[in-house]
């Protein structure tokens, strides 16, 4: 039945994915909702939150039912410039949520009102709640590149700071600045990675694969950058796409500086480990997980195991330009259990929390394959026994 | 930019309460931080019992969450092992169900399917509405009555609307209406009354329900030691409700006038002296004359100052994330002679008394808002506390000793004050006073023979 979950809980939101990217870059970031969005987003979606960065405040917008029915998005605006009274913040975010949604906020105004009432650059989101993590974090890495990437040697040129240069002059003024800086320092901007699909905060793994590439730099973008590598993101040499999630942003940077840009989702050796528990019997093989990654996973596998049928299921994004054509779309429950007893899978690899919508006829050997945008620490003690052992 | 955290002293907050507080205890003046601290007001069930925990304190419920994924997120980790896996189900909204509504005429369907999929037939299905129904009225009393009509079993809505956090009816007042709104009328039993407030069973160890029994009051009776549906429905045979947590004070006036079950509060307290009054005050309602009825009142002020002797010197900080009110547990410190550096709470007006007592005897005291935005600059080397009590406190206070006393077991009354002060000695590794040694005092309740407890009515 369209919409009902039996056995699957929802899975990370767009406003999550929003805040995860902001969440590392010092801005004043608020929730708009009464409450249990914030509240769902730190103690659940954002597994940095607590750690002890006090820099990396999230806020909720506390609205009550009469702010919503009166639509006062200057109160909103009133308390916000209340807190940065007290707190230092080099821009503001305002993050959308069902409620916004139900009563049709002006994001774009709210954003304009910001920059005047705040003089600080006011990044809107109009997340809704209603979809899924990495369409957030996609529309926030769009509205952060579009607020604050400057082409190289822009500020010396117009005298311009980052937030007062609009995109569309710079990219009038320095379309293809990159190419200068790249012969400078190498500088790979990696998109897409967000703790939402990491199952692990730990990125040196990630890193080390990347790191035999011989980069001067690499930026993961939802990970561990700051704003200013949203600002100088003019400055990557080349742009990897690790997710779907990832994928607008560097178009984006190809249009607008002309950053070559390569969709590829490395694995790490935990990873990889994960996947020789495949058995060299199997023969129809199901990779349920964001596009790119279940992508990397079959071809791995084809490689050991070149007759296998390997499918790629995603729930999430899918770039038609890189399925198979065997691949699937999961967006209901049933359509998953129909597909998983209809295919008669070998093997199913996946989150931990897919394993319980299998139906229980079905002759399957399940392999954990964590996404934390799926089941989040439901399975944590399980993912990180995975991972360490995998390692 | 004063980069400071912002804090009143008891004294100054004394003189200007309630009529005239400052801006950063409103709720709806400032943001909410949403740091660890907060996590409780944001996200009520992310610990300890939130709409969707309590509404499934039911034996042998399920429910149905109705909301955009977002609202029903942190629900996974609910469905993890030993949790409520098989309990809940979810019916995702989109965005077209939002504008359209018509989600509402499939969800009977989904309840339908919902009860069917499930291993053991469950007692009654909870629909569980956010946010968005809030604001777009919907009738989900009527679309309960539907879904009873396919489904055969009892169907309630529980209204997790935060946007209603602060009003005169707040979700965690509307989730125990619900839950106890499926009681049917039964013939009195004049032995028996039920506690009403907590999810989660009072104390094992607490002088409360043996105290009753002495009174003989035989039958006590708590949703979360209800094993069954049946036993749940044998509350509604209870002579009288005693009200512990005022959040179940609608339910309680709910039940008076549908099931003509009159109630009594009581308030937890952590001053002696107040609870040996709640209970002089209950036995007369009770019509219990014995002069004997509160035998411990020496003993757990003997305890209070063997503590005192012993850590005197302490400063302590009290969060609000605990199982006390912050002001009332500061105050009963404050008068057993011990230090209170710090209070992490908004103030609400019920507080008004603990506000002045505590301007009075402890001026000093810093009283923080954990919501406001300042609280981002707080800095635990800045004050001199040497011990945390709640979740909160900890959580500021790092690097000292101190104890979250939150868990979802509810302490009550004198053994309440004596198993706090057991944990904080445990904590700072000094000697347990033996529990015998305060339990002797028990020894004196006896039961009342022959006689039981008069029906409310009669006085």
């Amino acid at each position: 039945m369209k919409g009902l979950r039996l056995y699957l809980a929802p899975f990370a939101p767009d406003d999550s994915g929003a805040a995860a990217v902001l969440y590392p870059l010092g801005g004043l970031v608020v929730i708009c909702d009464a409450g249990g969005c914030a509240g769902n987003i730190c103690g659940f979606d954002e597994p940095r939150w607590g750690q002890g960065n006090k820099h990396s405040a999230v806020f909720s917008a506390g609205l009550r039912d009469m702010d919503a029915i009166m639509g006062r998005d200057d109160k909103l605006l009133a308390k916000m410039q209340l807190a940065l009274k007290e707190l230092k913040a080099s821009f503001a975010a305002i993050i959308g949520t069902p409620v916004p949604a139900v009563i049709g906020t002006d994001f774009r105004a709210l954003s304009r009102m910001g920059k005047k009432r705040l003089g600080l650059p006011t990044v809107t989101i109009p997340t809704t709640g209603t979809h899924l993590y990495d369409e957030g974090v996609s529309a926030t890495y769009l509205a952060l590149l579009k607020t604050f990437a400057t082409p190289h040697d822009s500020q010396a040129a117009s005298g311009q700071s980052a937030a007062q240069s609009t995109p569309a002059s710079q990219a009038q003024n320095h379309p293809t600045s990159s190419s200068a800086t790249s012969k400078q320092r190498r500088i790979l901007g990696v998109w897409g990675t967000t703790p939402l699909e990491l199952a692990d905060l730990d990125t040196t793994l990630l890193r080390q694969v990347l790191a035999t590439e011989d980069w001067d730099e690499i930026r993961l973008y939802g990970m561990d950058s700051d704003l200013a590598a949203y600002q100088q993101a003019a400055h990557n040499t080349q742009n990897l796409v690790y997710s779907p999630a990832g994928l607008a942003a560097a178009q984006w940077l190809n249009q607008q500086y002309g950053t070559p840009c390569e969709i590829r989702c490395p694995l790490t050796p935990a990873e990889q480990t994960i996947l020789q528990a495949v058995p060299d019997t199997a023969k129809n093989i199901l990779i349920i997980h964001q596009q790119y990654k279940a992508n990397a996973c079959r071809t791995w596998l084809k490689e050991r195991l070149p007759h296998a049928k390997i499918t790629c299921a995603t729930w999430f994004m899918q770039d038609k330009n890189q399925c198979a054509p065997q691949d699937i779309h999961f967006k209901e429950e049933d359509d998953f259990q129909q597909h998983a007893k209809e295919h008669h899978y070998d093997i199913i690899l996946g989150d931990p929390a897919f394993h319980r919508a299998i139906p229980k006829d079905n002759e399957v050997t399940f392999i954990d394959l964590p996404h934390f945008a799926v089941s989040g620490d439901e399975f944590i003690d399980t993912k990180q026994d995975t991972l360490s052992q995998q390692s | 930019m004063s980069e400071k955290p912002f804090y009143m002293t008891t004294a100054e907050l004394a003189a200007q309460f309630p009529d005239n507080v400052p801006q950063e205890f409103q709720l709806d003046a400032h943001l909410i931080w949403n740091s660890p601290a907060a996590l409780d007001f944001n996200s009520p069930g992310a610990q300890g019992f939130g709409v969707k925990r309590a509404g499934l304190s039911i034996p042998g419920s399920i429910m149905l969450l109705i909301s955009p994924g977002c609202c029903g997120r942190n629900t996974a980790a609910l469905r993890g092992p030993g949790h409520y896996g098989e309990h809940f189900a979810f019916y995702e909204l989109q965005d077209n169900d939002i504008v359209t509504g018509r989600h509402l005429r499939r969800i009977p369907e989904a309840v339908e399917a919902f009860v069917a999929s499930r291993k053991e037939k469950p007692s009654v299905v909870m629909l569980c509405l956010t946010c968005v129904d809030a604001l777009l009225g919907t009738d989900m009393e009527r679309i309960c009555r539907q879904a009873e009509k396919k489904c055969g079993l009892p169907v309630r809505p529980c209204y997790m609307y935060a946007l209603t956090r602060d009003g005169s009816h707040p979700p965690m007042v509307a989730v125990r209406e619900a839950i106890y709104s499926l009681l049917e009328p039964k013939a009195k039993d004049p032995q028996a009354c039920n506690l009403l407030g907590y999810f989660a069973p009072i104390a094992p160890k607490s002088e409360l329900p043996s105290l009753l029994q002495g009174w003989g009051v035989r039958r006590i009776r708590q949703l979360a030691t209800c094993e069954s549906y049946d036993a749940y429905q044998q509350m509604a045979t209870a002579n009288f409700n005693l009200v512990l947590d005022s959040e179940a004070r609608d339910a309680a006036r709910q039940m008076e006038k549908r099931l003509q079950i009159p109630s009594i509060e009581l308030r937890r307290t952590y001053q002696p002296d107040r609870i040996a009054h709640q209970y002089r005050a209950l036995a007369q309602i009770l019509g219990i004359t014995s002069k004997r009825h509160i035998p411990w009142m020496p003993a757990i002020m003997q305890d209070i100052h063997a503590f005192r002797e012993q850590h005197g010197e302490l400063h302590f900080a009290i969060g609000s994330r605990l199982n006390a009110n912050p002001f009332d547990l500061a105050l009963a410190f404050v008068r057993g002679g011990l230090t209170v550096e710090e209070i992490f709470a908004n103030p609400r007006r019920d507080d008004a008394y603990y506000i002045r007592q505590l301007g009075q005897l402890s001026p000093a005291t810093r009283i923080y808002t954990n919501l406001s935005p300042t609280m981002v600059n707080y800095e635990a080397g800045d004050s001199h506390v040497t011990f945390a009590l709640g979740e909160d406190a900890c959580w500021y206070h790092p690097d000292v000793p101190g104890i979250g006393w939150h868990d979802e077991i509810q302490p009550f009354g004198f053994t309440a004050i004596h198993a706090l002060l057991d944990a904080m000695r445990q904590k700072l590794g000094s000697a347990q006073r033996p529990v015998q040694q305060l339990l002797h005092a028990f020894h004196f309740i006896r039961p009342v023979r022959n006689k039981t407890a008069a029906t409310i009515a009669d006085h």
